[in-house]
């Protein structure tokens, strides 16, 4: 067995009770083990920990770094990879572009020197599942995955108007495995559809999607209870309606009261919890407080951020309106691209600027959620990489968490409007180490069902970080002092050591050959690939992990 | 993931039909059902006999011919890459790595492609996978192109005869060509050299903006009320299409790009390029993931370069900055220098004058893997036959291989 001992570091494992304990972590062929029980065993490699902070890797459950919307927005901005320093090929190392949206390798290495060991990407059409495989694979270091895009599914809207929700989880399973995906995704439920028919955008829960005489909140209430039905690890992981939208943090609080008990995580909540009306942009503010008490009140609600931070950056949705309506408001271009039966896709350019009010307000609702969340367990950071900010930005981000001074320091620099009415000012919390821990690890892989992530207890996988303890806390979470990922050293003082290729964490699912006769009928009306080509071929897949459902066992290939 | 048997992708043209039967009978000839007749060029073109491989045009072992290939490469100083729209795409994850472990250039695309990919870069586009089209569109726009010419299936599968779920009333097909075979209800005769006057009146148009009548029919070469009533009719489609080619000039794509942008304003359109044949999509998108751009990229700072003009192998061959050529995939195209050539790839060793040639099998008839169509959908290939030869894919891995072994004894 390929030992490693870390040696006598300052232990932060929130998930196993460990808040900076000293203590010994042993990791054997990849996987944490517990202390050999002779004493006098001699591990392969020895770190000598002490002094420094031992944490379970980071993982960052909610961001886009792989497939078409991505690729496209490499392509779309070139000025900023000329702009960017650029990453240089070395013996171990490919070189790349480091712009908002850097290329594959360049953020396997980023998250690795981040301290980061697993990303999952939030959004990737099924019909694009091929391309984000073939991504994944040029996506070094990290364990990655990704959610499908189910919400304008036509085969899932079909089956919520025909009650046939038997029909709708058989669909599901089968998009799932046939994808490899690892869960359920699902954007501005019927409005993409709506809006792509000419028809604009749904602004209620229950108006009718044309064509398919179904709701907003039918689609994601079904698709809730479908989730919850076929046991899959992660909740159904939602973006709602009115994304960005004053006053939609109403709906937003209907959306959650509509999922009635089932498990939903939120996604990047800061862009949904805005006050005032369209109309009105001096009435724009937060509505963070309604928000964060029904969730604190609900435990079966998660959510990650969506922080944004002042600078230019490069939004991306699968919301195909909310990409027209940047654009109309950046005048800047515009990338938008209708896929077939599924989905629509936004690429902008936007700067979020301390000087502009909207963009003030949002950066104060995304601390106010962190700040007002009484259960750490149940959120988790994100930037919604890149379209709040990328996600190299989470050092910044903690240091704001952490140090109160720090944010007072920002909010004096902000416009009056904001600095005088923000809850911030009022908020002394300063989230402690042990805190940070749990919302960029172990609740992340909480929330997406990760069983050997986000923890250091025997049998999770060997991913640790060790930080060098620090005032500043910005540059303690941008410089750790090691990245160890299944037990090899990947990371050690600013330099990446090795480059193992990471795996690709998907769900899988036997599906009835009757079953997908009837998937292929319904496909052939629409599609414009023949149904034999869809699917996803598990050698398309690189290194694979079968995360399993309720019921499942875990497979590695 | 089970994938059901039995179709394949015909890489003939753009269209990238995938719903080809082949049928292949005892002495190996192939029967693609359903495909055009170019398309039965593309499944009937056999290799030629040929060499397993060749070293100064003596026949060598793919083996050999792949340590030549890798002490050729190792020690240039500027080695050039060319020829990555025949790959498939796992081909083309080794082509760029080996571009960049030897700090070399490489390219992808003529210089059409080129305006194509700056017109996209400053403006953007709104666009859709072709199945859109098929379920949705009621207003198709041919511009500049003749499908039923080149590409003789699209309008059969994606863009004028299938039946829509979503649409209400009959499609009306627009041909904008002085030329053209397409069928179309309506055919406006652009010429080229009028194509840009034809977009810049029709977003005009769009914008209620004030015209002259006699100047717009000078520089069109169109009637007043025709303009007009090709505006009226995009306008008033409730889910329209506008096709072009590759060879439009950069302002023209972009003036394209914005008339389709600016038609969202009042109904939903998209623009899509018609496509070509072999695997171009997927050698932009492979290039822009792994390196940040498209095409034309320079590695031998350590970090991508890509500068239109300056980093294309063309400009490199017709500077004379490169001191090795390395030609993937079948090409036909002539590179006319007298620097040292390798080609790798299906009939590569036809080539004369080559330092190393090395056979590959064919995709999609011999070898498997995957291609982008030009909306970005990414389709599998199959191996149908077996071949004699090695895949590009595995050649490429290997000299990959070689070429890192030997910097490493090397430094």
């Amino acid at each position: 067995m390929r030992t490693l001992h870390i040696r006598g570091g300052f232990v932060v494992d929130p998930a196993n009770g460990l808040d900076g304990v000293v203590a010994d972590v042993w990791i054997g062929d990849g996987s944490i083990i517990a202390p050999p029980g002779d004493p006098g065993f001699k591990a392969d490699r020895t770190i000598d920990a002490r002094g420094y902070v031992v944490m379970p890797a980071g993982v960052d459950m909610h961001c886009h770094i792989a497939g078409s919307k991505v690729n496209a927005a490499r392509g779309l901005r070139p000025e900023q990879a000329r702009e960017s320093k650029g990453w240089s090929r070395s013996e171990l190392t490919r070189s790349g572009t480091t712009s908002t949206v850097p290329t594959s390798f360049v953020t396997g290495y980023q998250y690795a020197g981040l301290g980061y060991g697993t990303a999952v990407d939030a959004a990737i059409a099924p019909l694009g599942a091929r391309h984000a495989h073939h991504e994944f694979q040029d996506t070094p270091i990290i364990d990655k995955g990704f959610l499908a895009l189910m919400g304008n599914n036509h085969q899932v809207m079909d089956a919520i108007r025909e009650q046939n929700p038997g029909r709708l989880r058989e669909y599901m399973s089968w998009l799932l495995n046939a994808t490899g995906a690892l869960g359920v995704k699902v954007v501005n439920p019927g409005g993409v559809e709506t809006w792509k028919q000419g028809h604009g955008n749904l602004a209620t829960l229950d108006q009718q999607v044309p064509g398919f005489d179904v709701t907003p909140r039918q689609i994601m209430t079904e698709l809730a209870q479908a989730v919850d039905q076929l046991g899959l690890p992660h909740p159904m992981h939602l973006h709602g309606l009115n994304l960005g939208v004053p006053g939609n943090a109403a709906i937003c609080e209907e959306s959650m009261r509509a999922i009635d008990g089932h498990r939903t995580h939120m996604a990047h909540i800061q862009f949904h919890s805005y006050g005032g009306t369209p109309t009105d942009l001096d009435s724009f503010g937060s509505s963070v407080g309604p928000l964060v008490d029904y969730v604190n009140a609900h435990p079966n609600l998660t959510v990650d951020v969506g922080q944004i931070l002042f600078g230019e950056t490069t939004s991306m949705t699968a919301d195909g309106p909310v990409g027209q309506f940047l654009q109309r408001v950046t005048k800047r271009k515009w990338v938008s691209n209708d896929i077939e039966m599924e989905t629509g896709c936004g690429i902008v350019p936007i700067e979020y600027r301390d000087k502009n009010v909207v963009h003030a307000w949002q950066w104060a609702i995304g601390l106010e959620w962190y700040l007002r969340m009484d259960d750490p367990w149940r959120i988790a950071m994100s930037t919604d990489h890149p379209n709040g900010g990328s996600f190299l930005a989470y050092p910044q981000v903690i240091a704001l968490l952490m140090d109160r001074g720090l944010r007072r320091d920002v909010l004096a620099s902000l416009p009056e409007a904001v600095r005088t009415k923000t809850a911030l000012v009022d908020l002394p919390r300063e989230y402690s180490l042990a805190e940070i821990a749990i919302i960029t690890r172990a609740a992340p892989a909480r929330i997406l069902g990760l069983k050997h992530k986000g923890h250091l207890g025997i049998g999770a996988d060997g991913d640790v970080t060790l930080y060098a303890p620090d005032d500043d806390k910005t540059r303690m979470f941008s410089l750790p002092r090691y990245l160890i990922i299944r037990g090899d050293v990947v990371l050690d003082g600013g330099e990446l050591r090795a480059i193992p290729a990471g795996r690709t964490m998907h769900l899988a699912f036997e599906t009835d050959p009757d079953v997908v006769r009837s998937i292929e009928e319904q496909y052939h009306r629409s599609a414009s690939i023949h149904f034999s080509h869809f699917g996803v071929d598990p050698e398309e897949i690189g290194p694979g992990i079968t995360v399993p459902c309720d019921g499942q066992k875990e497979v590695q290939s | 993931m089970p994938i059901t048997a039995g179709r394949s992708v015909c890489l003939g043209c753009g269209c990238l039909c995938d719903d080809i039967e082949v049928i292949v009978d005892e002495d190996g000839i192939l029967d693609p059902r359903h495909a055009c007749d170019p398309g039965r060029i593309w499944f009937s073109h056999e290799g030629q006999p040929t060499l397993e491989a060749t070293i100064d045009g003596s026949t060598s072992t793919a083996d050999a011919a792949l340590d030549r290939a890798a002490e050729i490469l190792v020690s240039a100083q500027a080695p050039l890459i060319t020829g990555l729209c025949g790959l498939t795409i796992e081909a083309q994850r080794f082509a760029v790595a080996l571009a960049d472990t030897l700090g070399g250039v490489i390219d992808s695309s003529k210089s059409w492609d080129l305006a194509r990919q700056q017109a996209f870069a400053r403006v953007g586009i709104v666009t859709a996978s072709l199945g859109e089209v098929k379920a949705r569109a009621d207003v198709v726009v041919f511009f500049g192109v003749d499908p039923m010419v080149t590409h003789p299936r699209h309008m059969e599968r994606y863009s004028a005869v299938p039946e829509g779920r979503f649409l209400t009333r009959a499609r009306t097909v627009i041909v904008a060509r002085s030329n053209s075979k397409t069928p179309a209800d309506v055919t406006h005769r652009v010429d080229p050299c009028s194509q840009l006057a034809v977009l810049a009146t029709l977003r005009a148009i769009l914008r209620n903006a004030w015209l002259d009548r006699a100047r717009v029919e000078t520089a069109t070469g169109l009637s007043f009320e025709a303009i007009q009533g090709w505006a009226s009719t995009m306008m008033t489609a409730s889910y329209g299409a506008c096709f072009f080619g590759s060879d439009l000039p950069a302002a023209s794509i972009e003036s394209l790009l914005l008339l389709v942008r600016e038609l969202n304003e009042r109904t939903r359109f998209v623009a899509i390029g018609l496509g070509q044949a072999g695997n171009l999509a997927g050698a932009e998108s492979v290039l822009t993931w792994q390196a940040g751009y498209p095409s034309a990229i320079d590695f031998s700072s350590g970090v991508p370069h890509s500068l239109v003009g300056d980093t294309s192998v063309d400009a490199r061959l017709a500077r004379s900055e490169g001191d090795v050529l390395l030609i993937l995939g079948q090409s036909d195209q002539h590179f006319g220098t007298n620097i040292p050539t390798l080609a790798i790839g299906f009939q590569a060793t036809r080539r004369l004058g080559l330092a190393v040639g090395i056979e590959g099998a064919r995709p999609g008839i011999e070898a498997r893997g995957s291609v982008a169509r030009v909306d970005g959908v990414m389709l599998p290939l199959r191996a149908i036959q077996e071949s004699s030869y090695r895949t590009e894919e595995s050649l490429l891995r290997d000299l990959l291989g070689r070429v890192v072994e030997l910097q490493a004894r090397r430094r």
